[in-house]
């Protein structure tokens, strides 16, 4: 059953700002996220994958509610949540959390390990006498594996780096959320810690909890170790989407193969192909009258500067053999084919 | 053509004292790209900034030696040699420095023609024009890929791509023999980081010059090094070219490192994280740093700091256990 359901989700930033411009001018657009759709069945993993600026982390934000929509829609537990306010967004706000990038920025300094938990149960209302919430935060301390004797009254700056990571995993869990939003959750971590921190998201907390993953991650070697699907964004559209060992270690979308053949593998005898993608990532305001990767793409051809190719499932055409839900937005690669 | 022998480095304030660097000793050979990986905290952009004089001021040297042989053929003390000497005759000439997070390091309000135009006219002897200048950061540019028309843009106008490519342009400035690039892709997209990191296997053929990779991604020192050295706890662990390390670590740390490295080549591979986190380097280390994330510790690892045992002309690791079964079987 589908946890979340994104629908043709769009987002627009004015890029002028001023309010004459505003109001008799045209104003310049920036279209972050671009028709984006998704879901994620209850209990899955799902990554957001591309380079910065593609509108991966504003998608996160939308989903979470922290942005409005220009379009499109987002449904969790068959429920619209892009109009809800008040007592309705409250509870939205307990079954989904958000683990973020930079522990170290996104902790208060001057709160406790202790306090940092507690601080989502107060906000939110949850556990009402002062003994619930002290049992609630110390289990929470607990299934993120610090030791609530030793860790409860330590403050930020006592912690290593992947001990806050810890602590942010358990300021979000303590909430019992049913859908967690990573946004690149190890990027900021010592290479040697990274697997413990991905494996108590996946191994410990996602069967106790029965947690729903969103993952958002540049980093495509870690996200192909964790998620089940994934979506390669470019420009704010999603380009190729499927199971994530099949799209990775074979793409179909020429961005995906540039992508995933520019990732460096930890072999010297290693030989990358060549890399025939050219020039660099541009901006968008959602122009339909081209593919947005031709200008870059190496294998662009006539029709690609004519027509927005949209996603379509390559796994019925019999030559690519691909697992059922792969879907590729490129003219080259399905029904023409 | 640079070897750093038994260097010590520390940092001092007050009572408070930082073990940065403890007895590190390699060397760099003309034309050879030197890795240096560890993690953050163990000493590796310390001992980066020790060699080109950038320490703090509560940094301090407080033993080793550095020697280093300049493209005349001269060899020369680097720790000895007064400051002005230093100045005018290596920094930029013959050892330049690509700083940590290209993004922060350019000035906002000068183009970046113009920075380089200062490196080069800092160097009074070579005596260019100001076209002759103007000549030399337009091929400056072409050799690392840039747009020579962007010789006017500010900072602000460039990519983060850009702005590391113009940083690699201003240390290749005055032709130097030795590069230090702490970082250099940490900040950029994947497709924009293997570019630059063939741009410098590139140079490095191309100009003859070495370089000194320091980072925590293995996996790009792996693409682009002959050397590699392990950094833990300010020593380095283990020292190898780089087919071996990657292919058959012998440091237990090294491995832990090595298996923790994503390959996004293999279709099953299991993540796996060393336990623990490393030890901080305010209190005096007895025995061996990694000991208490060790799996194969002994009883002798806690009381010893293991010697660097020698497994070839330039090659070493430091580990009792290692050395034990090796020299047993």
């Amino acid at each position: 059953m589908p946890l979340l359901k994104v629908e043709g989700i769009t987002k627009e930033f004015f890029l002028s700002s001023g309010f004459l411009r505003f109001v008799f001018g045209n104003p310049e657009k920036l279209r972050a996220v671009d028709h984006v759709d998704f879901t994620l069945d209850k209990g899955g993993s799902f990554g957001l994958a591309g380079e910065s600026g593609c509108g991966k982390t504003t998608t996160g934000k939308l989903v979470m509610k922290l942005h409005e929509p220009t379009e499109g829609r987002i449904m969790f537990n068959d429920r619209d949540i892009t109009n809800l306010a008040g007592k309705e967004l409250k509870s939205y706000r307990k079954k989904v959390q958000m683990i973020f990038q930079d522990p170290y920025e996104s902790l208060n300094p001057r709160l406790s390990a202790f306090g940092t938990i507690k601080e989502g149960l107060d906000a939110l209302g949850i556990a009402q006498t002062k003994k619930e919430k002290r049992e609630n935060v110390l289990r929470a301390l607990e299934q993120v594996n610090l030791d609530p004797d030793d860790y409860k009254d330590k403050l930020p700056f006592e912690l290593s780096g992947g001990e806050c990571q810890r602590l942010m995993i358990g300021s979000a869990i303590v909430l019992n959320p049913e859908l967690i939003v990573a946004d690149e959750p190890v990027s900021m971590l010592d290479v040697s810690i990274r697997a413990s921190i991905l494996d108590l998201i996946e191994d410990v907390l996602t069967p106790e909890l029965n947690l729903t993953r969103l993952y958002i991650s540049h980093d495509l070697s870690v996200l192909k170790h964790v998620v089940d699907n994934v979506a390669i964004m470019y420009l704010g559209r999603v380009v190729e989407v499927g199971k994530a060992v099949e799209v990775l270690s074979k793409p179909l979308h020429p961005y995906t193969k540039a992508l995933t053949s520019a990732v460096p593998v930890p072999d010297p005898n290693y030989q990358h192909e060549e890399l025939q993608i050219k020039g660099s990532i541009s901006t968008t305001g959602g122009e339909r009258d081209r593919c947005i990767f031709e200008p870059r793409c190496p294998e662009a051809v006539e029709v690609c500067k004519r027509r927005l190719p949209e996603l379509v499932d390559v796994s019925k055409s019999t030559e690519n053999e691909r697992e059922v839900g792969h879907q590729v937005a490129c003219h080259l690669v399905g029904e023409e084919s | 053509m640079l070897s750093i022998t038994d260097l010590y480095v520390r940092y001092e304030d007050g009572e408070n004292i930082v073990r940065a660097v403890n007895d590190v000793s390699f060397k760099i050979d003309q034309g050879e790209n030197l890795g240096i990986i560890g993690e953050s905290g163990c000493g590796k952009t310390t001992m980066a900034k020790s060699i080109l004089r950038l320490l703090p001021s509560s940094g301090k040297i407080t033993g080793g030696r550095m020697d280093f042989i300049t493209q005349t053929g001269e060899e020369c003390n680097l720790m000895k040699m007064p400051k002005k000497k230093f100045n005018r005759k290596i920094r930029w000439n013959e050892i330049s420095y690509i700083p940590q997070s290209a993004m922060n390091s350019l000035n906002p309000v000068y183009t970046v023609g113009d920075q380089i135009t200062e490196v080069l006219r800092e160097k009074r002897e070579s005596g260019l024009t100001r076209k002759e200048m103007r000549r030399r950061i337009e091929e400056l540019f072409s050799l690392v890929g840039l747009d020579p028309k962007r010789i006017d843009s500010y900072p602000h106008q460039l990519s983060g791509g850009m702005k590391q490519r113009s940083l690699i342009a201003m240390a290749l400035a005055l032709d130097p023999s030795l590069i230090v690039a702490d970082e250099p892709t940490t900040a950029l997209d994947v497709i924009v980081q293997f570019q630059i990191l063939k741009k410098i296997s590139e140079l490095g053929e191309q100009l003859g010059c070495s370089m000194i990779i320091i980072t925590h991604d293995a996996a790009s020192v792996a693409e682009t090094c002959d050397n590699v050295a392990i950094m833990y706890a300010g020593m380095i662990m283990e020292y190898d070219i780089s087919e071996n390390i990657f292919s058959a670590p012998r440091h237990p740390y090294s491995k832990g490192l090595i298996n923790s490295i994503p390959n996004i080549k293999l279709a099953e591979q299991k993540m796996v994280s060393i336990p623990g986190s490393p030890p901080s380097l305010r209190k005096e280390i007895q025995g061996c740093p990694f000991q208490p994330r060790c799996e194969e510790s002994e009883a002798i690892c806690k009381e010893e700091l293991p010697a660097s045992t020698n497994t070839g002309e330039d090659s070493f690791y430091r580990c009792h256990v290692v050395a034990k079964r090796s020299s047993s079987g």
